[in-house]
Formats: structure tokens, C-alpha cells, sequence
């Protein structure tokens, strides 16, 4: 289990080349039909469920652009187990992290699911490349392939999302199938791995040629690349924390929320029916809003917003993926992102977990273990 | 329509009412809404106390009451039996402890008021939200397991045997009878520890109503107080238990010679043996690992000898399933092992021994016949020295704890040594000599007036000169070091748990503490019940303790055995996890969290459910659960956030 190889890519195209290494899959049959990121005629980039090889012209894998996290589209689609059908999904590494996460949570069934992993140096929101977007087909796709390989470009673009801009997660961690093409020079060739014996199933279907393993120059280039992303981080981070630590400046970092919940609504992993703070439990009636306000003399509405954000962070921050798509849709301007990134990895970090790492890899929250936290008071 | 809610404030003395200011509370307590009257009593749990609820719960008409006292823990039942007496669910009836919570910390009367009546304010939120309920009825089977069959385990199962009712009993050595089999003399009277324990185990080796398994263990149990399932895993013995006549013609026959455990290592028996002469079941059983006809050899002696043909070399591990209500964990103890002091040289120097080794020696059945000889030569030791607090009240290299019952058998090998070397010397080194005990202190008395020279101070290490055993002691009451030259060295080692049973426990998920011995349901109130509802505990699994204190827990364990086998039916809390399937989304966070496995997901549904009678109300679930969509009765996330909000 577990074949390396190298994808030749034609005429320098390597969009092209997984067009067709997908529509290989779904006419021999292993996938029903993909979930892939794909941009419409009319220039709206939106992840698409393709089923019909002859509209192949649309489908833009590796495309950089992030409107959705689509691990919430896969919990909303497969999300019981399904006689027939076997679900490809294309998926960038922070959404496989989140399927995975979703999968332990029991809201995604694996067993219809071929993940199917992609690199990414980074993505934009839909908004910041209308023009890129609405150019014309060939036009989009050199504009993608000059960018696949437009190696340090991306490491400075600051129109990146700023979930990318520190995210040092550019593989894929669990996967059937994942393709890749940092460090290989993706105009002549692509590196097509499999973890899996449905995965080593699919390659065995392509023409490829088999490496013992990952080509060291992809390695160094990785070194180089995460080693960026983290110094970034820690940048990004200490501007957090001169704004945002301690009681005071954490209710001014929020002070604008709206009370519209969209960054739970947009969160993959946030996977309640209901939120609680959707339901009726917090709300009072008349007397009981009078009587809160008369303690404090004054009180801020909406209500409990701050509430919220902390139980939020608190119910999340195990399996947080750092997407950071939160943040782009908070219309308040909120800097989730690195917030998340700061208290997830760190509250992973202190259950020595890392979410979407492994699908065996047990919830902290509900693992007890004896040794958990002994230095506190315990020196 | 606010519920009409009635407000007890109890002065328990001067506990509350020297602190709170209990008039003032009363007058606060009548302000908050739903409440229509409020009342303080000296002693509410006394029976005026009572009848003062009970009839203003009548006159006023209340339909929701709060007592303001100790911890729910101590009056909480006292005071719901009242309500219920008066007509009111007892489950609306709540404590607002400002006694242990309040009055107890602080001495400001102010502060202390103002906090009882947020605590009050509290509980009137709860009761307001409170549904009546009703205790779930579970049906009991009416058969008990005891687990370990030592003086412990025997004495729980005669009692609950004796009663009427079914016991299985199970024993992991291929006879019962546990420690104290190998022990001669019991302290503080002497008598042969053999001789009062055989009626015990042929008693119960007999019983119509105990099933003995012996050479068996429990592997597994699930289910819940009152309807356990067990399976019960018996090792291959080899034997037919039913031939077998214990005639022991195979004993003398079997070409193999290994060491004898049940000896302490001091004799050699057969690879096919009897634990010990009066072993119950009287059957013999082969060593499978030293057996060499089992090791694919050339033997097969003992089927050959056996007039009842009763060795099976075929025999296979078989899994034994039984239903029970109640469990007793009798699983009792272990020497701790001395050679992890490697100052006490046990292991390498010869003729230093532990004090189980030196019942052996004792013992009218163990290696020299209870004729006191060395293990090395077989001489008779002419000064023997015994090392009390071998590995006990030592943090660093034993434990921190006294393991009880070692002063007195201490004395007692002093004493009997005596008894049977009139000339010889027997020097006991002690830390402290600890007589808390019927008898005990006379005993020791008996012991020092008989001639044992005890010295107090600790030793510091044992070595070998020539053929003799040097001890460097220390007398700390004259301020001197010592030296003593002894032929014999007796190391008094601590009592540890059973590690089999700590492994047990641990798999059944029964607390124990940082050493291993079972952890009682309250060490005062509870002390033969552990946390785990349907199961109990006695003997040295629990703590160290001599036999008549561990007879005695036995009977008390199955006293509870019994008193749960008296009644129709069990009751159960009410006060268990519900699930909102509207919200439910079926993520398993509750049943990962669950201790006592009564939550799990349907897989079908996709829905958490929960087998109430198996739920105690802890409430880890509705933690877990990041939708709220799974509460305890009476605890719902309206009720919490009204508490939290008054």
C-alpha cells in the first residue's frame, strides 16, 4: 500500500493533464462523480459535483481560489452511508483536514469517499480575481499554470487569504489519491501518490512513472516554503497579541460582531444542528432583560455576543483547521483567522493533537488520560 | 403562572446562625419572585424541623420548596422524604447549601448573608424549572459474584449463601483459601490459622448454593447493578474435576520438580500438584508450563497412574457465563516485594526471608514440618532478627502507608520462634510499634515479657558474613549503632494490593487509590460499597487489615448484598441524561465521554440514546455535548442558565 510516481503533463498544461486523469476515473467507473473546483462560463468559480466527462472544460482543479470550505459540502452530501455510489472529492489539505475531522465526529461516512488530495500554495477569495475569472478559458488556465509555478511570488502575494498567508500545511496529511506540484516543475510532470489500497487501485489505471520516493527537490522546496509560511506566522501572531491578549483588548478585538453567526455557519467543522446559541436557552423575556440591565446600569445589544465567540473558540478550537474561511465571511472585519490559528494550535498542542492529522488519532476532548496536564500545581 | 415556592432556612445550630444573618435571609428570601413564604427552623432535619415542612408545604400549598442548610450530601434524602410524605414530587424539593459553601468559609456576617441568599435565589430558579420525576424500577437478579475467595471472599459468599441466595464464587488459584492457608498461628491468641480457616472452605466448597470456580478469573462484565453479565474465563486444568478423587498417587509419580510459590519458594513440588493437603476442591492440577508431556515431550506419567483416568491433556480454556446482581471484589493482597530494597539483601543474601516465607516455616505443613530451620543449610538459626517496616512508611524506595498488621504478626513470629527455639535470640528492629487492636497491646507485652529484645531504630542494610547474616541497626532510644550477627533475618514486607485485582478494577472501572486498593464510596459512611452502584468490597483489596477486621467486612459487604436482595426491585435516580433528537446530530462526543457506557449512538438513526438505568447522572455527556442536545432531568440548559442569571 502506498505507490509514488510521476505524472507526465502534455504541452505544458497541467490543468489539462488532471482533467483528464479524472475523467480516466469516472469512465472506468472507480468514482460516481467528483467534487472539484470548477468555474463557470460566466466566470463564478464555485467547487461543482461533475459527473459528465464532456463538460471536463470547466473543471479547474488547483484552482487558487477559496470561496467555501467544501469539507462542509461533503458532511452535507455524504454524510450516510450510500448503497452504489463512491464520492471523489478534491480537496485542498485544510479541507481534507476538516473532512477527517468530520469523519471522526461521525458526520461524514468514509466508506463512499476516495479523498483525494491536492497541493496548495495558497488560495484567494473569489472577489480579489473577478478579472483572472471572468477571462476567457484559455486565458484562466495559463493564468493558473504561470501561478502553480510562480514559485515565490505566492510566498509575498498579500492578496493571498490570511488563513494562507500563515498556513504551513501546503500537502495534503490523509488522503486515497494526492496530487502534487510544489518543487516538481508542474509544466512537465506531477507527482501522483497513494496511502491506500483504493488509492494504489486508481494509479494502477494511469500511466505513470514509479519513483522509490518523494523527489528531494519537492523536499527542499517544502523545507523552504513552510519555513516561510511559519515566519509569517509568528509575525502575524505577535501583531495578534499586541492587539488582541488580555481580557480588555480581547472584547475591543470583537467589538464590532454583529451577532450574525456566519463565521458558525461557514465553519466546516462547527457541525451542530443547532446552535446552542441559536436556540431559546439565552433568551429572556421583557422582566428578565430589564433586570440584567438594571445590575449593570447599561447593557450592550445584541446580547452575549462576546459569549459567543468564547464558547465558539472553546467547542472549536480542537478541530479548527485553520482555514481561516471564517473570517471571510465576517462581515464586521473581525480578524478571526489568526485568532484560531493562535488558540486551536496551541490548545492541539497542549493535547499533543493536530487536527485532520490522522483518522486514528482519538478526540482529545473525549480521551481521558491520566497523565493529561500534570504540570499544573504539579512541579 | 409562577410555581408557589416555600423558603427553609435552617440555623443548624450555631453553624449557620453564627455566621448568617438567618432573620435577614428569611425577610430577602420572601422578595424573590415565585417564593410566597419563608421560614427558618434551629434544626430542620430534626422532627419538628420536619413536621414544620411537611405542614407548610400543606397550609401554604407549595408546589416547590428550598431548604437552606448543609450539603445536599448529608440531608437532601431527609428532606425529599418530607416533601414526599406532604404530598410534593421530592424532586421539587432543593437544598441551597450555605453551610459548607457559605457559613463555613467566612466569618463576615454581611458578606456571608448576601451570598446565602444568592444561593438561595439560586435553588428557586432550579426548583422553578424542576419536573416532578419518578425513580426508575429495575428488576434484580438475585445472584451474587464474589470475586477472590480468601477468608474475604468465602465469608461474603457463606453469608449471602446462607441467606437463601445463589453466589458464584470465583478463585484464580486452583483452591480457595487465600493468605490465609499459608499462614501457622493467627495473632493475638494463636490459634492455627488452618484449623479455623477449613471449616470455612469446606463449608463453602459444599454449598448447595455457591458455584466454585476455581483456577478461573472474570474476563468480562457488562450490563449494571442489579443485572450484571460475567463471563468468567477458567484456565485448562487438565484435570477432570469430577474424577478426580485427590487420591495423589500422580503426585508422587510426576518426574518434574519445580519451586513452590505456595511456599514461598522453600519446597519443590511436582509439575502436577495440590496447592496445599486440605486444598478445596481436594483436586490436583498440572502446571501446563513446567509439565512436560504439555511441553511436547516424552512423559504422560500421570495418565498412566491415575486409577480414575482423569487427566485430560487436552483440556481447553472455556468461558463460563453467568448473570448476577451484585459483584463483591474480595480480591485481596500481595507482599510487596522486598527486593526492591536492595540495602535488606532479600534475593541475595541467603536466609533473609520474607514474613510469609517464615509462616511457611511456621507452618506444621510447610518445608521443615513447623520445626524453625534456615532455608540455606537447614540449621536450626539460633538469633533471629526481624526487620519490622520492610517497604512500609518508606516514600522513597516502598510505601508511604502503614501496612497495619505487621507489629502484631511480628510479634507473633518472635513469640512462636521462642516457643519452638527456647535458646534462641529474637531481636525486633521497629520504627514504631502500633498495638491499636483488641488484645493486641497485651500481646505485645507477651512478647517483650517472654524475652523478644526489640530495639527501635531502623536498619540500614543486611549483608552476608561467612554463613551468617550481619544486620546494622541502630538503637535509637540509647543513641547507639548496632551490629548484630544473626543466622536468620525475617523482613516484615509491606501489604500491597493484588495486582490481579488492580488490574481488574481498573477494567471494571472501579476507583482505587494512587496504590491500587480500592477506593470505598465514602470512607466513613460507605465502607463497603465503591462508587460503582451493585458493587462491593472487602478484605485486603481495600486496605491492609487483619482477618477478624476482614471477616467482618465480608459479613458487612454482605450485609449490602443482601439488604439490595431483600427488596422487589431496585430503584434508580431519575435524575439521568435525556436526549433532544431534534438537535442530536449523532457526532459520539457523549458516548466517548460516558463512564459507565450508557450512551451510544444508534447507528441506524444516527441518534445518541441513553439506557437510563445504566446513566448516574454525572452529567459529563451534556458537556461534551457542543448543541446542548443532551441534558440531565432537572439540570437543563435553561434551568443552569437561569441559576447562573438571578
Amino acid at each position: 500500500m502506498g505507490k509514488i510516481g510521476l505524472l507526465p503533463v502534455k504541452d505544458n498544461r497541467p490543468i489539462q493533464t488532471l482533467r483528464e486523469l479524472f475523467v480516466r476515473w469516472l469512465e472506468s467507473g472507480r468514482v460516481s462523480a467528483l467534487l472539484v473546483p470548477a468555474v463557470s462560463p460566466a466566470g463564478i468559480a464555485a467547487p461543482v459535483l461533475w459527473s459528465d466527462p464532456e463538460k471536463a472544460s470547466q473543471i479547474y482543479p488547483l484552482l487558487p481560489v477559496m470561496g467555501i470550505n467544501s469539507a462542509g459540502v461533503v458532511a452535507e452530501i455524504a454524510a450516510d452511508k450510500a448503497e452504489g455510489s463512491r464520492l471523489g472529492v478534491v480537496l485542498r489539505p485544510c479541507e481534507l483536514r476538516a473532512v477527517v475531522e468530520l469523519i471522526k465526529l461521525q458526520q461524514i461516512a468514509r466508506d463512499n469517499l476516495v479523498l483525494i488530495g491536492v497541493d496548495c500554495a495558497g488560495t484567494y477569495k473569489p472577489t480579489t480575481l473577478v478579472n483572472e475569472l471572468k477571462s476567457d478559458a484559455g486565458e484562466l488556465e495559463n493564468w493558473i499554470t504561470g501561478f502553480l509555478t510562480a514559485q515565490d511570488r505566492y510566498l509575498k502575494d498579500e492578496r493571498l487569504r490570511r488563513a494562507c498567508q500563515l498556513c504551513e500545511f501546503p500537502v495534503p496529511l490523509v488522503y486515497d489519491v494526492a496530487l502534487g506540484f510544489l518543487g516538481v516543475n508542474p509544466k512537465e510532470q506531477l507527482l501522483i501518490q497513494s496511502a491506500s489500497e483504493l488509492g494504489d487501485m486508481l494509479l494502477s489505471e494511469v500511466n505513470i512513472s514509479p519513483v522509490a520516493a518523494v523527489p528531494a527537490e519537492r523536499q527542499v522546496y517544502l523545507d523552504h516554503f513552510i519555513q516561510n509560511r511559519q515566519e509569517q506566522a509568528v509575525r502575524m501572531i505577535a501583531d495578534f497579541d499586541r492587539t488582541a491578549l488580555g481580557p480588555e483588548k480581547l472584547v475591543r478585538y470583537f467589538a464590532h460582531c454583529i451577532n450574525c453567526h456566519n463565521c458558525m455557519k461557514v465553519c466546516p467543522v462547527c457541525y451542530c444542528r443547532e446552535c446552542f446559541f441559536d436556540s431559546e436557552v439565552l433568551k429572556r423575556d421583557l422582566d428578565g432583560y430589564i433586570r440584567v440591565s438594571r445590575r449593570k446600569g447599561l447593557n450592550r445589544m445584541p446580547a452575549d455576543t462576546l459569549l459567543f465567540h468564547l464558547t465558539r473558540m472553546n467547542h472549536m478550537m480542537t478541530s479548527c483547521v485553520q482555514c481561516g474561511i471564517c473570517e471571510d465571511s465576517c462581515p464586521a472585519g473581525i480578524g478571526l483567522s489568526v485568532m484560531f490559528r493562535k488558540v486551536s494550535r496551541e490548545a492541539q498542542a497542549a493535547f499533543e493533537y493536530l487536527s485532520g492529522r490522522s483518522l486514528e488519532e482519538p478526540l482529545p476532548l473525549t480521551t481521558f488520560r491520566e497523565d493529561e496536564f500534570r504540570q499544573i500545581g504539579e512541579d | 403562572m409562577k410555581r408557589r415556592i416555600g423558603v427553609f432556612v435552617c440555623h443548624c445550630g450555631i453553624n449557620i446562625a453564627g455566621v448568617v444573618k438567618v432573620p435577614e435571609l428569611v425577610e430577602r428570601a420572601k422578595n424573590i419572585p415565585g417564593v410566597v413564604t419563608a421560614l427558618d427552623y434551629v434544626y430542620c432535619c430534626s422532627d419538628p424541623g420536619q413536621r414544620l415542612i411537611r405542614e407548610t408545604i400543606q397550609k401554604e400549598r407549595l408546589e416547590g420548596i428550598v431548604v437552606a442548610c448543609c450539603s445536599p450530601n448529608l440531608h437532601e434524602a431527609t428532606f425529599r422524604k418530607a416533601a414526599a410524605e406532604a404530598g410534593l414530587n421530592p424532586y421539587l424539593c432543593e437544598i441551597a447549601n450555605i453551610r459548607e459553601q457559605c457559613s463555613w468559609v467566612t466569618s463576615d456576617r454581611d458578606a456571608a448573608t448576601e451570598k446565602a441568599e444568592g444561593i438561595v435565589r439560586t435553588m428557586v430558579a432550579k426548583v422553578s424549572h424542576d419536573q416532578p420525576l419518578v425513580r426508575l424500577g429495575v428488576p434484580i437478579v438475585k445472584r451474587a459474584l464474589v470475586v477472590g475467595a480468601g477468608i474475604a471472599g468465602i465469608q461474603a459468599a457463606l453469608d449471602i449463601a446462607n441467606a437463601g441466595y445463589e453466589v458464584v464464587l470465583v478463585e484464580k488459584e486452583p483452591s480457595i483459601g487465600g493468605h490465609m492457608a499459608q499462614l501457622s498461628e493467627t495473632f493475638p491468641t494463636l490459634d492455627c490459622s488452618q484449623c479455623i480457616l477449613t471449616p470455612k472452605t469446606v463449608e463453602a466448597g459444599r454449598h448447595p448454593k455457591i458455584r466454585l470456580l476455581t483456577y478461573s478469573e472474570v474476563a468480562e462484565v457488562s450490563g449494571f447493578v442489579g443485572n450484571f453479565r460475567v463471563k468468567i474465563r477458567q484456565k485448562p486444568r487438565y484435570v477432570d474435576l469430577d474424577a478426580c478423587t485427590g487420591c495423589g498417587i500422580c503426585l508422587e509419580k510426576c518426574p518434574v520438580r519445580v519451586e513452590s510459590v505456595f511456599d514461598r519458594n522453600l519446597t519443590r513440588r511436582r509439575a502436577i500438584y495440590r496447592l496445599f493437603p486440605q486444598a478445596v476442591p481436594n483436586k490436583v492440577v498440572i502446571d501446563a508450563q513446567h509439565c512436560r508431556q504439555l511441553q511436547g515431550k516424552k512423559c504422560g506419567v500421570c495418565a498412566k497412574v491415575c486409577p480414575a483416568q482423569a487427566i485430560r491433556y487436552d483440556d481447553q480454556e472455556r468461558i463460563v457465563e453467568e448473570e448476577v446482581g451484585a459483584i463483591v471484589l474480595a480480591t485481596g493482597y500481595e507482599l510487596f516485594d522486598s527486593r526492591r530494597l536492595g540495602a535488606y539483601g532479600l534475593g541475595v543474601v541467603p536466609d533473609v526471608i520474607d514474613s510469609l516465607a517464615f509462616e511457611r516455616i511456621l507452618s506444621a505443613s510447610g518445608p521443615f514440618a513447623g520445626e524453625v530451620r534456615r532455608p540455606s543449610d537447614g540449621r536450626v538459626p539460633k538469633r533471629v532478627v526481624f526487620v519490622q517496616c520492610a517497604g512500609s512508611r518508606d516514600s522513597n524506595q516502598g510505601v508511604p502507608y502503614c501496612s497495619k498488621i505487621c507489629c502484631m504478626y511480628t510479634a507473633k513470629h518472635a513469640l512462636l520462634y521462642r516457643h519452638r527455639v527456647h535458646d534462641g535470640e529474637a531481636v525486633v528492629c521497629y520504627i514504631d510499634v502500633r498495638t491499636p487492636g483488641k488484645g493486641f497491646e497485651e500481646f505485645y507485652r507477651r512478647a517483650t515479657d517472654e524475652g523478644v529484645q526489640y530495639l527501635r531504630g531502623k536498619v540500614s542494610k543486611i549483608f552476608r558474613r561467612g554463613d551468617r547474616v550481619v544486620v546494622w541497626a541502630a538503637d535509637t532510644l540509647a543513641g547507639k549503632k548496632l551490629e548484630i550477627e544473626a543466622d536468620m533475618v525475617v523482613l516484615a514486607s509491606a501489604v500491597v494490593p493484588n495486582p490481579d485485582g488492580v488490574a481488574l478494577a481498573r477494567r471494571l472501572k472501579i476507583p482505587v487509590d494512587g496504590w491500587g486498593f480500592l477506593s470505598e464510596a465514602h470512607p466513613k459512611l460507605r465502607p463497603v460499597e465503591t462508587l460503582t452502584a451493585g458493587f462491593f468490597l472487602c478484605g485486603c483489596g481495600q486496605g491492609p487489615k487483619d482477618i477478624p477486621e476482614t471477616v467482618a467486612q465480608a459479613s458487612g459487604a454482605a450485609a449490602k448484598v443482601l439488604a439490595m436482595f431483600g427488596q422487589s426491585e431496585l430503584y434508580h435516580e431519575p435524575v439521568t441524561a435525556v436526549v433532544d433528537e431534534e438537535i442530536c446530530v449523532g457526532c459520539g462526543n457523549c458516548e466517548r465521554t460516558c463512564a459507565y457506557e450508557a450512551v451510544r449512538v444508534d447507528p441506524h438513526r444516527g441518534k445518541a440514546v441513553v439506557q437510563a438505568v445504566m446513566c448516574e447522572g454525572c452529567g459529563a455527556c451534556s458537556v461534551a455535548c457542543p448543541a446542548g442536545a443532551i441534558n440531565l432531568k432537572n439540570f437543563t440548559k435553561q434551568s443552569l442558565t437561569e441559576m447562573v442569571d438571578v
